[in-house]
């Protein structure tokens, strides 16, 4: 877990972009966070445990408790790592939060509960993820810029969690699967009626009471 | 650092790419409230904790930093920028394996 940090509790900006972070823990007092970047580390879950422990049903545990079974069997913790309660809050608990931004990482899903709510993100940059389901970014109603280039998202029905968000402005998806269909742009601009800009380009709507 | 020991009313501090490696001569800085080093080689932060207690913003990107260590207490801190430095957090599970490597390659060695 990110150790260090746990009397800051005034911190309102933290950059931890590029270094070799894998897990997002150890940031549960920092509650006054407006600004989070934690783009080029390592993380492979926005849940503050990595993929391994989440699938093994350990990502929620207290650290210290149970030993892991089979080829996780290394899992069960020395204690090394944790000071704290150890338990998954990852990002939930920053009320406060503005901009997430933790492109280039190896985060596959925005799963339910993964983001804080209530909430004011108003921006999240999850590019260069390979992010393939966003389920659980339709509960975060305030975003009004989403960054997904270079997702894995590969159909429309995967961006349905997107689609209802009710104050987008700005939406990435450039190089993911979907952005080749042919017609994406058309598409994503009827759907989302607050869309501005669709990746590098503005975008254009007819003024009304033209056919 | 020598040279900024006797500036003892200064608030921000600007020192960024130079090849500073230690935090030194900051012992009676106690007012300072911006401190800039990035892109320095700095290894660690412990001096900070104890003699700059007023410390609102801190950059030190583009260091040598391993482990976040020295930031204990500096209730004021609004801004931190720690990227592109060497911290490292790990899964426990990726810990214990570097345990047992360690180990097994001691074993081979005797």
């Amino acid at each position: 877990m990110i150790e260090g940090l746990e009397t800051n509790t005034a911190l309102q900006s933290l950059w931890l972009g590029k270094n070799k972070i894998e897990q997002i823990r150890g940031l549960e007092t920092l509650t006054e966070l407006r600004q989070l970047d934690i783009q080029n580390n390592r993380l492979t879950s926005l849940l503050g445990a990595s993929v391994d422990e989440v699938e093994n049903g350990e990502g929620e545990v207290e650290e210290g408790e149970g030993e892991g079974t089979g080829e996780q069997g290394a899992q069960s913790s020395s204690g090394s790592s944790s000071s704290s309660s150890g338990s998954g809050v990852g990002l939930r608990h920053l009320h406060k939060l503005e901009e997430l931004y933790l492109a280039c990482n190896k985060i596959k899903s925005i799963p339910m509960d993964a983001l804080p709510c209530p909430s004011v993100l108003s921006t999240i940059d999850l590019s260069n993820n390979g992010v393939e389901d966003v389920s659980g970014i339709a509960t975060v109603t305030s975003l009004e810029e989403v960054w997904l280039s270079s997702s894995g998202l590969p159909t429309y029905e995967s961006l349905k969690p997107l689609i209802s968000l009710p104050a987008l402005t700005c939406l990435y998806l450039e190089h993911s699967p979907i952005a080749k269909d042919f017609e994406y742009r058309k598409t994503l601009t009827r759907s989302i009626p607050t869309l501005k800009q669709l990746d590098a380009t503005m975008v254009h709507r007819p003024p009304t009471g033209t056919h | 650092m020598g040279g900024v020991q006797d500036l003892i009313h200064l608030e921000k501090l600007e020192l960024y790419d130079n090849h500073i490696e230690e935090l030194t001569h900051i012992d009676r800085l106690n007012k300072l409230r911006i401190l800039d080093l990035s892109f320095n080689s700095i290894r660690t932060m412990i001096p900070l904790a104890v003699h700059v207690p007023l410390l609102e913003e801190l950059y030190m990107a583009q260091n040598k930093l391993r482990k976040i260590e020295g930031l204990e207490g500096l209730i004021h801190l609004k801004t931190l920028d720690l990227g592109a430095n060497r911290i490292r957090v790990s899964s426990s599970f990726v810990i214990c394996v570097l345990l047992i490597h360690i180990s097994l390659f001691s074993l081979l060695m005797v």
